[in-house]
C-alpha cells in the first residue's frame, strides 16, 4: 500500500486567517518535507467562490509544486472536472506532466456545490455528462488524437503515457464510470471500510461486464490520518480540528449526508454533528503507529492499495504536521509496504 | 530602463524536446533573476504543432517556485474559455508568487477560435466582456455581470438559490491592484489599452517602423493626464562577440516569424533574413546592442524592454552566453546616463 499526503486547499479560515502568500510558501516547504520523508505524492483540493480563498486553480498550483520538488508525485484530489473547459484542462495536464517530468496524478471529481456551478453558468444536473465528455477529450489528448471535430490536437504530449487519471467515487455510478474506462478510483472519506470494499467489488464486476481489464487499476481512498506516540495526544491534537472542519466547511457546502442520503447543511445541526462524528469514528485513522497500521491494513484487506492520508488540516503548526508526517512515514508506511499488492 | 526576459514558449524544435525546453526555461529564469533582469515572461498558444506552451499560468507558476524576487509576467489568451478561469488562475499565480504577477491578455488566432466555434466579430465582444470580468473578480467587491456571452451568477433553475445575486472570487490577488497590461499585438487590444488607459505591451510581431504609429495613436487615445503610462516593448535580442552573430541565431529567429505567418498573426516576408533582422532584431556585440537599444530609447522612451533572447531550438549554453553578456555589458549602461566606462569594463 502506498501513502500520499493530503489535502492542501490553501485556506485562510476564520480560525487561522494566514496570508495566502504564506500558505503557498508553506505548500512548497510541506511538499519538500513530504519528498524527503519518502511519501509517494502530495494532493491538492479544489473549490471556488468560498470566503477562505480555497484553491480554485489546481493545475496552476501543480505547476508551482513541480518547480518546488524533484521526485514527489503531484496529485489533484480532486479537480472538479465538469466545472472546467476540457480543452484548456487537457492542455494543462500535458503541461504539468512536462514540467514535472512525468510526476502528475490527475484526480477528477464531479463537484457538488450548486453555487460553484451556477457562478460558471453550468447546470449541476449536466455534471455527469460533462464528466464523460471531458474524460473522452482527455483520452484523445493523451493519445495524440484530435480533440475537436475540426481536428485540433493537444500539444505538447504528456511524458507519462497516459497520465494516470483517478476518478473520485462517492456513488455507485461514479465507480461504474471509472470501471467502464479502466481508470483508477479515489474513494471518499465519507466511505467506511465495508462500503469501500463493496465499491472495489462493484468496480471489478463492472469492468468484467464491460470487457475492461481491471488488473492494473488502482484503488485509492481519502482518510483522515494522524499519528502520535500516544493515543490521547493524537486525539487531543487532531479531533477538535477535524470536527470543526467537518462541521463548518462541509456543513456550509452540504457535503455530508444522513442515513437516508439527504444532504446535510447548517439547518439540521444535530444530524450534521452525528454525521461528522461518524466520519471521525469510522473513516479516520488517528492514534499510535500501531492503531494507524491496523486501520490501514483493514483497508488493504478490502482491496484498497493507496491512501491519501489527510494529515494536513487547518491551523496546525508546521512542526506539529511534520512530526505526524515523520511518524507516518517512518513508523507506519514500512509496515504497509507489502499490504494490498495484487 | 528596466529589462525583462522572455516570453518563453517552450516549444520542441531543432532536437530540443518539451521536457528539456521547460527545464531550460527554468534555468534561464533562475539565472536572469541574479543577472539584472526584473521580469520573466511566459506566453501561450493552443494546439500548435510544435507544442508551443498552451498553459502560460502553469509554466509561470513553475517559474515562481524557482525564483524569489523577479516579477512573473504571464500572457494568457483571453476570450475563449470562461473568463473566471483566467481570473482565478491570475489570483492564484499572484499569491503563490507573493505578489509578483503581471497579467497581459493576448488575442486568439483564427485556428484557436475555430476550436471554440467563435467568429472573429464575436471574439472581440468576448474579449472585452472577459476583461470586465477580470477587473470585477480581482476587486474586493462581490459582483454580478449580465453580458452577452457570460452571466455571472447564472441563477439557473434548480440550483440552490444564490440569495446575494453575486459571486466573490477568492483568493484575492496578493497585490492590491494586480497589474493588467494589455497585449498590444492586435488593433482591438491597442484600442482597449487606449480607452482604458492601461499600460500596453507591444512588439514581437511589430517591427521598429510600426512603433511610431502604434504609440502615437495610443498617446492620443490616452490623452495627457499628467502621468505617463509605461512604454513596454518586446524585442528579439541576441548578444555575441562572434564574427557573425546573425549566423549563430538567424534560422531560429526566422522560425518565429514563419510561425506567426502560418498562424495569421503577421503578414511579412521571411525569405530575406538580413532584412527581417534589420527591421526588428537587436543583435551584435555589447557595444552594438547598447547603441541599438539607445536609439529605440531616444526615439520612444522605453520604460521596460522585454528581451526575447531564447529563440526556438536555442541550446541553453548559447542562451546563457548571450544573457551573460547582456547582463554585464548592456544592462548597467541603462541604469544611469553617462555610466563611467570603468564600471562597465571593470576597474
Amino acid at each position: 500500500m502506498d501513502i500520499g499526503i493530503g489535502l492542501w486547499g490553501m485556506q485562510s479560515t476564520r480560525s487561522a486567517p494566514l496570508p495566502h502568500p504564506t500558505l503557498y510558501k508553506r505548500l512548497a516547504e510541506d511538499a519538500q518535507t513530504a519528498e524527503d520523508l519518502g511519501f509517494a505524492s502530495l494532493w491538492l483540493t479544489e473549490h471556488r467562490f468560498w470566503y477562505d480563498g480555497y484553491l480554485p486553480s489546481l493545475l496552476t498550483a501543480a505547476g508551482y509544486m513541480a518547480g518546488a520538488t524533484r521526485t514527489l508525485r503531484i496529485g489533484t484530489g480532486c479537480l472538479l472536472l465538469p466545472q472546467h473547459d476540457p480543452l484548456r484542462i487537457a492542455q494543462g495536464v500535458a503541461t504539468v506532466d512536462q514540467l514535472s517530468h512525468g510526476r502528475f496524478d490527475f484526480g477528477v471529481a464531479l463537484g457538488y456545490r450548486d453555487q460553484e456551478f451556477d457562478g460558471l453558468g453550468i447546470h449541476r444536473r449536466d455534471r455527469a455528462r460533462r464528466m464523460e465528455e471531458a474524460l473522452d477529450i482527455l483520452a484523445s489528448a493523451g493519445a495524440g488524437e484530435p480533440v475537436t471535430p475540426q481536428g485540433h490536437v493537444v500539444s505538447p504530449r504528456s511524458v507519462q503515457s497516459p497520465v494516470p487519471i483517478w476518478v473520485a467515487a462517492v456513488s455507485d455510478n461514479a465507480v461504474k464510470r471509472a470501471a467502464r474506462r479502466g481508470l483508477n478510483v479515489l474513494l471518499s472519506d465519507a466511505h467506511d471500510d465495508r462500503r469501500a470494499g463493496d465499491l472495489v467489488k462493484l468496480y471489478h464486476e463492472t469492468a468484467r461486464e464491460s470487457g475492461v481489464d481491471s488488473s492494473k487499476a488502482r484503488f485509492g481512498i481519502l482518510r483522515y490520518v494522524w499519528v502520535d506516540e500516544s493515543a490521547a495526544a493524537a486525539e487531543n491534537t487532531v479531533i477538535p480540528r477535524l470536527r470543526s472542519l467537518l462541521l463548518e466547511q462541509l456543513g456550509g457546502w452540504r457535503y455530508l449526508s444522513d442515513e437516508n442520503g439527504q444532504s446535510l447543511g447548517f439547518e439540521r445541526p444535530e444530524a450534521l454533528r452525528k454525521a461528522a462524528e461518524g466520519v471521525i469514528r469510522n473513516n479516520a485513522a488517528i492514534g499510535t503507529p500501531e492503531t494507524v497500521i491496523r486501520r490501514l491494513k483493514d483497508l488493504a484487506a478490502v482491496g484498497v492499495d493507496f491512501v491519501v492520508a489527510r494529515s494536513h488540516l487547518i491551523s496546525q503548526t508546521q512542526p506539529q504536521l511534520y512530526r505526524a508526517m515523520e511518524l507516518l512515514a517512518k513508523e507506519v508506511a514500512p509496515a504497509l509496504a507489502d499490504s494490498g499488492k495484487a | 530602463m528596466r529589462f525583462g526576459i522572455g516570453p518563453f514558449t517552450a516549444e520542441s524544435h531543432l532536437g530540443i524536446g518539451w521536457t528539456e525546453a521547460y527545464e531550460l526555461m527554468g534555468e534561464a529564469v533562475r539565472f536572469a533573476e541574479s543577472a539584472g533582469f526584473e521580469s520573466a515572461w511566459v506566453s501561450e498558444r493552443y494546439f500548435a504543432d510544435d507544442g508551443y506552451c498552451p498553459s502560460a499560468f502553469i509554466a509561470a507558476a513553475n517559474l515562481a517556485a524557482k525564483t524569489e524576487a523577479i516579477r512573473i509576467g504571464v500572457m494568457p489568451i483571453l476570450g475563449l474559455s470562461h473568463p473566471l478561469y483566467i481570473a482565478e488562475d491570475s489570483t492564484v499565480l499572484d499569491n503563490l508568487s507573493a505578489g509578483r504577477a503581471i497579467v497581459v491578455p493576448i488575442n486568439a488566432t483564427a485556428y484557436e477560435r475555430e476550436a471554440y466555434g467563435v467568429s472573429e466579430a464575436e471574439y472581440v465582444e468576448r474579449f472585452r466582456e472577459s476583461l470586465e470580468v477580470l477587473f470585477h473578480s480581482w476587486s474586493a467587491t462581490p459582483f454580478s455581470v449580465s453580458g452577452r456571452h457570460w452571466t455571472i451568477p447564472a441563477q439557473l433553475e434548480g440550483h440552490v438559490e444564490n440569495s446575494t445575486g453575486t459571486v466573490t472570487v477568492n483568493p484575492k490577488p496578493a497585490q492590491f491592484e494586480l497589474p493588467l497590461w494589455m497585449g498590444g499585438f492586435w488593433e482591438t487590444g491597442r484600442d482597449i489599452a487606449g480607452e482604458m488607459r492601461l499600460p500596453m505591451v507591444v512588439g514581437a510581431i511589430s517591427d521598429n517602423a510600426a512603433l511610431q504609429g502604434i504609440w502615437s495613436s495610443y498617446d492620443e487615445a490616452v490623452g495627457d493626464s499628467g502621468r505617463r503610462t509605461p512604454r513596454v516593448l518586446i524585442r528579439d535580442v541576441y548578444v555575441s562577440t562572434g564574427d557573425d552573430p546573425l549566423a549563430e541565431c538567424g534560422e531560429m529567429f526566422r522560425y518565429q516569424f514563419e510561425r506567426y505567418a502560418r498562424w495569421g498573426l503577421w503578414q511579412g516576408d521571411t525569405s530575406d533574413l538580413a532584412a527581417l533582422a534589420a527591421s526588428r532584431l537587436i543583435i551584435g556585440d555589447p557595444d552594438q546592442v547598447i547603441e541599438q537599444i539607445a536609439a529605440l530609447d531616444s526615439e520612444f522612451g522605453i520604460d521596460h524592454l522585454i528581451c526575447r533572447m531564447h529563440f526556438p531550438g536555442m541550446p541553453l549554453a548559447q542562451l546563457l552566453g548571450s544573457m551573460q553578456l547582456f547582463s554585464r555589458e548592456v544592462i548597467p549602461e541603462f541604469r544611469m546616463p553617462a555610466l563611467p566606462q570603468q564600471i562597465r569594463r571593470g576597474v
